[in-house]
């Protein structure tokens, strides 16, 4: 056996490895016979046997309290990351008022005036007018209360033809054709 | 090879608390923090030679293993699963530091005449001892272990200070058996060669 295999096996196998492979008796026999090998073998035993008489480290008491209190405060994190990632880069008003709080009013505050701004009707402003079913073709909006049981379309006439209206809204009756001008008078609910 | 810190827990025991704190049960997860504290702790601190940074960073593979339970997928045994996580923030902090610091890379090689070296740092504590105790070898191995890269601590570290085998080490670094077997045979050769220049002499047991 050469030193170099002789130093692989020592070094990359388990004693027990080398021995189911058969390979002690050689091995036994090159370091019987070579000094310098017998003097590595040596110092390689020595240095695993001083790694591993060490005593090994115990983590402190506080270790196992650490983690968990560290599991909470990540959970808080993602949430107040989610916060920030909504309403960016938002301080608290106060050490003392989390941020959490600060957002959560802030929600508040919005939801109010939205219900507000939808219940109040605005003075000298008409009611937004009523979209009727959309189709991808054209698009028809009911312009002003029906007189008598008509109602007037407003028609964008270069996206819609005639056909293109019975075809799509088929519930309205169409008393005159398409003209040049926007809209037309048909009878609400009837079928054409 | 057996674990130097062995469990108080058998496999059964590990499997059914795994599996209650991938439920969400954190009481079975402290359980399992406390299985296997002082062995998580022990390898980062012989990592990073650092016993405050490795309490944080080992603190930290707990938590980073309890957000990532859903994705365990029990193909390696749970300890092995830690001790990946562990190596891998052990060797993040590592290169931190040392990019923090100014220093060169611990992973960086040295061109010479022979070729390429693994880079070694130039000891400046005392001259050599004529007579070497035991202990003291020690302490001396333990210096020098920090002078390895990160891929050799890694292995010589899991193999000989925490009782892995080849088998486990290949699961923790995801590199074959015959990479571990490689890296743990320079690792040794390096050590010798450190601890050679730092005594002025050759090791013997």
């Amino acid at each position: 056996m050469r030193c170099e295999d002789c130093r692989r096996v020592i070094g990359t196998m388990d004693l027990s490895e080398y021995e189911r492979a058969g390979l002690q008796a050689e091995v036994q026999e090159h370091l019987e016979n070579c000094p310098e090998c017998e003097a590595w073998a040596a110092s390689t035993h020595a240095i695993s046997e001083s790694l591993r008489s060490g005593a090994a480290l115990s983590a402190s008491e506080s270790f196992t309290p650490g983690v968990m209190e560290g599991l909470q405060e990540r959970r808080s994190g993602v949430i107040a990351g989610a916060i920030n990632s909504w309403f960016g880069d938002l301080r608290p008003v106060a050490p003392v008022i989390p941020r959490a709080a600060v957002a959560a009013s802030f929600v508040a505050i919005l939801l109010v005036i939205a219900v507000f701004a939808t219940s109040m009707p605005i003075p000298g402003v008409a009611p937004a007018p009523e979209t009727a079913p959309a189709t991808d073709e054209a698009v028809v909006t009911r312009t002003a209360a029906p007189a008598q049981g008509n109602i007037t379309l407003s028609v964008p006439t270069q996206n819609c033809t005639l056909d293109d209206l019975i075809k799509y809204h088929q519930d309205y009756h169409i008393s005159r054709p398409l003209g040049p001008d926007a809209g037309m008078v048909v009878a609400h609910e009837e079928k054409y | 090879m057996t674990d130097r810190q062995s469990s108080g827990l058998d496999d059964v025991a590990i499997e059914e608390l795994v599996r209650r704190a991938r439920q969400g049960d954190r009481d079975a997860f402290e359980k399992l923090v406390d299985e296997y504290k002082d062995k998580i702790y022990n390898y980062v601190a012989r990592m990073l030679n650092d016993r405050d940074r490795a309490e944080d960073v080992a603190q930290e593979t707990f938590i980073r293993a309890y957000t990532s339970l859903p994705n365990f997928r029990g193909a390696s045994s749970f300890q092995t699963w830690l001790y990946r996580i562990a190596s891998n923030l052990a060797i993040d902090t590592m290169r931190r530091r040392s990019y923090r610091e100014g220093e060169f890379s611990l992973d960086e090689t040295l061109q010479t005449r022979e070729g390429e070296v693994q880079r070694q740092v130039e000891d400046e504590g005392p001259g050599p001892e004529k007579t070497i105790q035991n202990e003291e070898l020690r302490a001396q191995i333990e210096d020098a272990i920090v002078e390895l890269s990160p891929k050799l601590r890694t292995v010589i570290v899991l193999y000989e200070l925490q009782g892995l085998s080849y088998k486990e080490i290949a699961e923790v670094v995801g590199a074959p058996l015959g990479t571990i077997k490689s890296r743990l045979f320079n690792a040794r050769e390096q050590l010798r060669e450190i601890l050679e220049k730092k005594l002025d002499m050759p090791v013997t047991g």
